[in-house]
This record gives C-alpha cells, sequence and structure tokens, in this order.
C-alpha cells in the first residue's frame, strides 16, 4: 500500500518530538535532599586526610601518598596566570562526603533516592542501550559500577579506583600518579591528598572493545569537592572508548572540583576519551588530564566544556614512543557570567609522532573564551607534524575571546602550523541563508552548529544530540538558536 | 636598583625630571614577567637586573674612528656625536638631541615629545634613564625621507630615545640603522616612539646588526591618530641578545599599521621579535608578517598580539609568524596571542616553524644548483619578500647578504 505523504504531518510529528526532547535547566540543577552517612566537614587538614585513608581502608603507601601530596598542594602558590581564582574558599569546602555505603553491581541495590538521581540523568537507559559498562558516582563514591560479562571473562577491568585499590593494588601502583604526579601542580596536589572515587579501566593485550564505557559524576552537595582519579590503561594493541559525564545542581556557594585522568597508551594501542562536562555555574572546575602514549599507539581526546563558572582545563598528550599519535578536539561554550580557560597541550619526544587540536569556542553575552595551548617538539622527535587551529565565535557586542597558544620547537625536521580566527556570525552568511528562504534564528543556528561541525561529528551520537540541546538551550535565551 | 634611584635625584634640574621621575615609579610598580606557564623558562631571553642596571646607569665606550663611507646617512649619530645634513633644514625638518631640548624652547613640542610613557617594564626604565636621543620633528603637509646611521662603541652601556613627530597629512620615509664598533659587551637600550598626525602616512625601515657580543633592547611605539598609516619593516641581525619590541597604539580611527619584520639568529644568538597591535581607533586595522631565520644553536621567539578593545568596533587584525628552523641546535617559539575583546571585528592569527621543503631543494637540485646555494636561495626567497616591499635598495642588497651568508646545517 502506498503511504501518502503529507508535509503538514511530517512536521507535525517534528514538532512532538522537539516539545518531548525539550530539555529545560532544572533537568539537571535539581538537588536531592539526601544527608551524607559520612563526612569529614569542611576544611582541609593533615587529619582529614588520614581520616578519609583512615575510612577506606588504605594500604600504608596510599595513606604516605596522600600526605606527601597534601605537603606540597599546601606549599604551592595558587596559580595566578590563569583565570580569577579567588572565589574558591579552600576553609570552607566540604572534602569528603560518602552519600550511602552500598557499592553495587546491580542497580536494584542502590538507594533508591541515588538511583532516581541517575534515572532522570538517563543513565541506566544508555547503559541498556549501547555502553559496554558503566560507573556511577554520587559526591565522593562511586555507587554503582557493572561491565558486560562479555568484557569482563576477556580480562577487562572497570571499576571505581578504590575498589581497584583494593582489588588490584599492583596494577594500580604500576599506573597510580605516574603521568600526572602530585608534584604537577597545585590542583593535582590537591587531589592527590585527598581524592576519592573516580574510575579505574584496565584492557588487556588484544582486547578492543567496540562498544563505549562510561563514568557519569554527580556532585550533589553545597560548597562541597569532587576529587576523583581515573586511570584508563590501554594494553598493547588494545581499543578502547572511554566516556565521562559531569553535572551538579546550582548551589548559592561555589564548589570546586579538581579530577586526574590518567590515560596509558601503550605500543600499538587505540584509547579514546570523551567527556561532556555541564557542572552548574557554581563550580569551579580544575581537573588535570593527561596520556602517555606509545609506540604506534593513537589518542583521541574529545571534549565538550559547557558548564561551571570556572574552568581551567588543557588535556595533553605525552607521544612517547615512534608513530604515536594524538587527535584533541575541543568545544567550550562560555555562557553569561563565566570563563572557560582550555586548550590541549601536546608534547613530541619521539621520531615521527604527530598531533593534531582542533579548538572552538562561543563566547555568550559577557562570557569569556579562552584558548591556552602547549605544542612542544622535543630534539630528536624527527620529522614529526603538528597542526593547531582553534576558531572562536563572538555572539553579542561584549563577549570576549583570547588566544595564547605556546608553540616551542627544538627539531630542525618537525613541521608546525597554527591557526586561529575569532569572529562574528558574518551579515553577508546571514544575507546569503535568508535570500534562501530561512528565518534570521534558523540561519544563525545553522552557522552556529554548522561551526562546531568538526568536533560533533566525532562525539558519540547520543551526547552529540544532549550537546546540541545544551548548546540551544544556552543560546535560546538570546533567541539566536534553536 | 638603589644605585640608580640616586642618578635620578642628580637630574633634578633636567626639565624632563617629572617625566623620568614618573617613569621611574612606573617600572619599580611594574611586575617582573614570568613565564612559569611554560616548562621552557630558561630559552626566552631574559635581561637580567644586573644588566638592566648597566644599561640604567650608562658605561661609556672606548673611544672610535671609523672610515667616512662606511656608512651612509642624512643623520650621523657617532658616540654623543651628530651630524645633520643641510638638506634636511632645508625642507624645514627639524632634527636635534633630546639631551639638549629645554622646555622654553618649544613648550608646546615639548609636550608632545614627553606625552608617552610606555607600557612595557623595561620600556619605562630607558623612558627614565635615557641619556642620549634625538627629535624629530616634521611639520603638517611634509613629504621627506631621512637615512639616519647611529654607531656606537660595542662596550658602550646606556639608554636612548628618540621620538619622531610626524605632522597632519606628512608623507615620510625613514631608514634607521644601528652599528657598532670595536668590542665589548655593552647592554644598550632604546625607545623609539613615532608620533603620528590625523592622515600621517609613514614608510619606516628599520636595521639593527650590531656586535654579536652587545645586549641590544627596543622598544618602538606608533602613537596614530586618525586615518594615519604606518608601514614598518625591521631587520635585526646583529647582538648577542635581542629584545625587540613593537606594538602601535591606534587611538584613531581607520588607523592602518602594517609591519614586515625578518630575523636572523646565529650562532648563539637568542632573539625576542614581539610586534603586537593595540586597537582602540574604530575601522583600525593592523597586519603584521614576521619572518624568522635559525641556524646554530641560536634562539627565536615570535610574540604578538592582537589586542582589539570593547570600542574598536569594525576592527581587523592580523598576525602571521613563519619562522624557518635550519640547524639541529636551534630552537624556535612563537606565542601569538589574540585578546578580542567586541565581537563586530574580525581578527586572525597563523604561525608555522618547519624547516626548507624539500621539495622545492629537489626543484632546485634538478636544475643543477648544489644543495647549499639552493637552500640560501629559498632562505633568500623567504625573508627577502618581506623587505622587498620597501622598495629600499640598501635595504634589499642587506638581507640577499645576510641570506647568502648563512651557515645552514640542517639535515634532512
Amino acid at each position: 500500500m502506498e503511504v501518502e505523504y503529507s508535509k503538514e504531518e511530517e512536521m507535525e510529528k517534528l514538532l512532538e518530538d522537539l516539545r518531548k526532547s525539550s530539555v529545560r535547566k532544572e533537568d539537571w540543577e535539581f538537588h536531592d535532599n539526601l544527608k551524607p552517612i559520612y563526612s569529614t566537614g569542611i576544611g582541609l587538614n593533615k587529619s582529614v586526610v588520614e581520616e578519609i585513608s583512615e575510612i577506606k581502608k588504605e594500604p600504608d603507601w596510599m595513606r604516605r601518598f596522600r600526605l606527601k601530596a597534601l605537603e606540597i598542594f599546601l606549599s604551592k602558590p595558587m596559580p595566578t596566570w590563569g583565570p580569577d581564582l579567588s572565589g574558591i574558599d579552600w576553609e570552607n569546602t566540604n572534602y569528603y562526603n560518602r552519600p550511602d555505603d552500598v557499592k553495587s553491581k546491580s542497580w536494584d541495590e542502590v538507594p533508591d533516592q541515588i538511583k532516581d538521581t541517575f534515572t532522570k540523568l538517563g543513565i541506566p537507559e544508555m547503559e541498556q542501550k549501547y555502553l559496554a559498562g558503566s560507573v556511577a558516582q554520587y559526591d565522593s563514591e562511586g555507587v554503582y559500577h557493572n561491565l558486560k560479562k562479555v568484557w569482563e571473562d576477556k580480562g577487562v577491568l572497570f571499576m571505581d579506583l578504590d575498589s581497584a585499590v583494593k582489588e588490584h593494588p599492583d596494577l594500580v601502583k604500576n599506573y597510580f600518579c605516574k603521568a600526572v604526579p602530585a608534584t604537577d601542580n597545585k590542583f593535582a596536589a590537591l587531589n592527590g591528598a585527598v581524592w576519592s572515587g573516580g574510575s579505574f579501566l584496565y584492557v588487556p593485550k588484544g582486547v578492543r572493545i567496540d562498544m563505549p564505557l562510561q563514568t557519569y559524576f554527580r556532585m550533589n552537595g553545597e560548597a562541597t569537592g569532587q576529587f576523583e582519579h581515573t586511570i584508563v590503561v590501554a594494553d598493547e594493541g588494545s581499543k578502547v572508548h572511554y566516556i565521562e559525564g559531569c553535572t551538579a545542581p546550582r548551589w548559592d556557594k561555589d564548589s570546586l572540583h579538581s579530577a586526574i585522568v590518567e590515560i596509558y597508551a601503550h605500543k600499538n594501542s587505540e584509547a579514546r576519551y570523551t567527556s561532556v562536562q555541564n557542572w552548574s555555574k557554581s563550580v569551579y572546575n580544575m581537573p588535570t588530564k593527561r596520556a602517555w602514549v606509545d609506540e604506534n599507539a593513537k589518542m583521541e581526546w574529545v571534549g565538550g566544556s559547557l558548564g561551571s563558572k570556572v574552568t581551567m582545563l588543557y588535556p595533553s598528550s605525552y607521544l612517547r614512543g615512534r608513530n604515536a599519535s594524538t587527535h584533541n578536539l575541543n568545544i567550550s561554550l562560555a555562557g553569561p557570567g563565566t570563563v572557560k580557560d582550555t586548550g590541549a597541550k601536546a608534547i613530541h619526544l619521539a621520531p615521527n609522532t604527530s598531533s593534531r587540536i582542533v579548538a572552538k569556542s562561543i563566547s555568550i553575552e559577557d562570557g569569556k573564551a579562552i584558548y591556552r595551548g602547549l605544542l612542544r617538539m622535543n630534539k630528536g622527535a624527527v620529522h614529526s607534524k603538528s597542526h593547531v587551529q582553534c576558531d572562536a565565535l563572538l555572539i553579542n557586542d561584549e563577549s570576549q575571546s583570547f588566544t595564547y597558544p605556546h608553540d616551542e620547537i627544538y627539531e630542525p625536521t618537525a613541521t608546525f602550523g597554527h591557526e586561529a580566527t575569532v569572529g562574528k556570525i558574518g551579515t553577508e552568511e546571514l544575507a546569503y541563508m535568508r535570500s534562501r528562504g530561512l528565518s534570521e534564528d534558523e540561519a544563525s543556528s545553522m552557522i552556529v552548529l554548522g561551526f562546531l561541525d568538526d568536533v560533533m561529528k566525532e562525539i558519540p551520537m547520543e551526547f552529540a544530540v544532549e550537546m546540541n540541546r545544551l548548546i540551544k538551550l544556552e543560546m535560546g535565551k538570546l533567541g539566536s538558536v534553536g | 636598583m638603589e644605585q640608580y634611584s640616586d642618578r635620578l635625584k642628580t637630574r633634578l634640574n633636567d626639565d624632563a625630571y617629572e617625566f623620568r621621575r614618573e617613569s621611574f615609579i612606573s617600572f619599580l610598580k611594574s611586575p617582573v614577567r614570568d613565564y612559569k606557564e611554560s616548562p621552557t623558562v630558561k630559552d626566552y631571553v631574559e635581561i637580567s637586573e644586573s644588566e638592566l642596571e648597566r644599561m640604567a646607569n650608562g658605561e661609556p665606550g672606548t673611544p672610535f674612528s671609523f672610515s667616512q663611507n662606511k656608512y651612509t646617512g642624512n643623520i650621523m649619530v657617532s658616540g654623543t656625536d651628530l651630524k645633520l645634513d643641510k638638506s634636511l633644514a632645508e625642507a624645514g625638518v627639524g632634527v636635534f638631541s633630546l639631551s639638549g631640548f629645554r622646555r622654553n624652547d618649544n613648550p608646546e613640542l615639548f609636550k608632545t615629545v614627553f606625552s608617552e610613557r610606555g607600557r612595557e617594564r623595561i620600556e619605562f626604565l630607558i623612558n627614565s634613564a635615557w641619556s642620549q636621543g634625538l627629535v624629530v620633528n616634521i611639520p603638517a603637509g611634509k613629504n621627506v625621507s631621512l637615512t639616519s646611521t647611529t654607531i656606537t662603541a660595542a662596550d658602550e652601556s646606556g639608554a636612548r630615545k628618540t621620538v619622531v613627530i610626524c605632522g597632519d597629512d606628512s608623507m615620510v620615509e625613514y631608514a634607521d640603522k644601528y652599528f657598532t664598533e670595536g668590542n665589548g659587551n655593552g647592554v644598550q637600550g632604546k625607545n623609539i616612539y613615532f608620533i603620528l598626525g590625523k592622515n600621517a602616512k609613514v614608510k619606516y625601515m628599520y636595521l639593527q646588526d650590531k656586535a654579536s657580543t652587545v645586549t641590544d633592547i627596543t622598544f618602538v611605539r606608533q602613537i596614530m591618530e586618525k586615518y594615519s598609516e604606518f608601514n614598518f619593516y625591521h631587520i635585526n641581525h646583529g647582538s648577542n641578545k635581542v629584545l625587540f619590541s613593537d606594538e602601535s597604539v591606534q587611538n584613531g580611527d581607520s588607523s592602518d599599521f602594517r609591519v614586515y619584520g625578518v630575523n636572523f639568529s646565529s650562532d648563539k644568538q637568542k632573539m625576542d621579535i614581539r610586534d603586537s597591535s593595540f586597537q582602540v581607533g574604530k575601522k583600525s586595522t593592523a597586519e603584521i608578517f614576521v619572518r624568522g631565520v635559525v641556524t646554530g644553536s641560536s634562539s627565536t621567539i615570535h610574540r604578538g598580539n592582537i589586542d582589539l578593545e570593547e570600542v574598536s568596533i569594525n576592527s581587523s587584525g592580523f598576525y602571521d609568524s613563519k619562522i624557518l628552523l635550519l640547524s639541529k641546535d636551534g630552537y624556535a617559539n612563537s606565542k601569538p596571542g589574540l585578546m578580542i575583546k567586541n565581537s563586530n571585528t574580525r581578527s586572525k592569527h597563523g604561525s608555522s616553524i618547519s624547516n626548507v621543503d624539500p621539495e622545492q631543494i629537489f626543484y632546485l637540485r634538478s636544475r643543477g644548483i648544489d644543495i647549499k646555494t639552493a637552500r640560501n636561495i629559498i632562505t633568500g626567497g623567504f625573508v627577502g619578500s618581506m623587505i622587498e616591499r620597501a622598495n629600499n635598495k640598501e635595504f634589499t642588497d642587506k638581507i640577499n647578504e645576510y641570506a647568502e651568508s648563512l651557515d645552514i646545517d640542517a639535515y634532512f
């Protein structure tokens, strides 16, 4: 039977879909009235660190490591070269909150209130549909982790880091804080002292996981800190795609997120790390993310930085082996009143290594988008290649964009290129599209999404849909997009 | 700097004392820049406090002599001597020594000469400590061509200040060359300020080829009025350490600033070449092209900001840096920056660092040219294209001479 095509019906269907999918800020800015069962209270000192180590029943080496990191944290000055961080209230931040005693492999065992939160955020649904495994973290502790049996049988380990320290101490010790030592920066030292939760993912030699694995971080408390530490190890010849998502409710007092992500891509492996960060506008987001990339290995960073009050994030790749390569794709959206100081680093330490960095930023109203990156080619990185591209789009008159790349080349056979552009939506582009029958809103929407397209197409579809929605939501207030 | 404060007090009778004192206070207030964000702090051209002190306090150089044919110019400065060609006075151009300039000579001009204190820490110090200098006053509507040659003893340390005032609607072509005689490791600082009136058009060519033991610190600043145009061609070849900073101050609407810069670093030279625009006026444009050639175990850093202020609507800025890294012990670094504070603008930057393209070498070799000559030809074309635009034979010849004498040791 021939189906009759009706344009009106089609439109009606589309509109209905849009209505259903409309995202509201409240969808993730809600907060639970859940009292943590354990908290170290506000402030940070030696006894708080010892207390965290004590309740986690950690081995002695970890306790000593935490105390050393605390010393380093206290001795390091605040970085002053970036955005204003004076709003971080060290004294009144809560460094450890335990939501519940349960660490579960089944959703049914997760406490109802926490389960509801993650259900609202759509985690179990996503897991069923397209994930190989997932970990959920609520405040300081992981509350759920699961890995599909097929991967478990092949020796893949995926759990929260606290469990890994207990169950696989030698393996963890091999990698813990090797790429990001506590001496790296003040926030890495802080994480070293009070870290809690995060994921540990180990993919054995030759295992190629074709579905992504995901961790979802949720910060619920007011004026709290979340300090997860994630380690991803892709052993020789393996392949893995790891995804992180983050949200937090909006509070009057600012919260702090200072994570460490360490990725070890061994010989011939492929690792991809995707993160979509949508912290609320009361969060200082200061993670340190770094990958060690060995011979013939391939590392890809894909990032969407949408929320938070201030973000300072520069995922870096240390290309340590011949033919190692890295791609870094990043979108950052500096909404009203926020500062996004983001960028990327690629350090070429071996011959024939290559890197490509694409950073796109959008500044809305008085949002400030900053690209700050480092590209370094050491002597001996012969015939290495790199290309850095950063583009910025300014939406309103008061929007601002800054670009500070640092390019350091010590190797004469290396080839390096950098380009950056800053501009607003061109009137000529708009005029052209309007002459094709699009409204001004539709035209600007198309231009903005087209501007982001290079990065968007690299993001897994479900996340791309979420990001598209979030961008439309941020910009929708201006009536320009969506 | 305590010694310098005492020295400043001895200049109480100087008409420019207020200016010197204010500049010194600004120097003291400016933080010492650190580059902690970069792991290679040591590679930046660092001028130590003791070097600054030597420059500020001044050290006289060994007397020297040179053959009259060696240097040319209608303004000749050697040590403290100033020789002017008669043609300048005939053309109505006022050129005189800054140290002999009194307020009562021309209060209006005095005010203009000392109107700009700069923005950088060392620039403030030079403004406070200068002992010699030049005022070039080009009246409105004049069309003049000037060639200035400054020769100092290589062991002389000190600070100079040059102010060039280009009146409304004037057209100026100014070739400015700096050399040293003898040996020594003097620390020589200079500020060169251009104050452009409405619709003034300036072509400025700068050449620095001092002895390879000298530390050269230069700040060039252009204060630009409405519709003014500034075309700047600069070559840095000599000195051991070079800190060269050029920044426009485009206050006027529709001002146009263009820079074509070239630097050659060889042996153990360290060069920090900064070209920036600071755009305030509406519809202002800035286009900056810088090329560097690195040989030996030298280092070159290109830095440049395009700074578009909130009010500079409909303005555009472009910065482009390219460095040829031709040696296995050399080092190249680029730090272009965009600081865009309003959305009604267009700005871009690009930078690249690489060796000579092997395909180009191959092409030339297939035409029977040996590899060394081929590399020199390509390098010559790379830098020559910048300076040839100035259409000045002396500068073009210099560039070719420098390119031909390069010692390229890179492997492919």
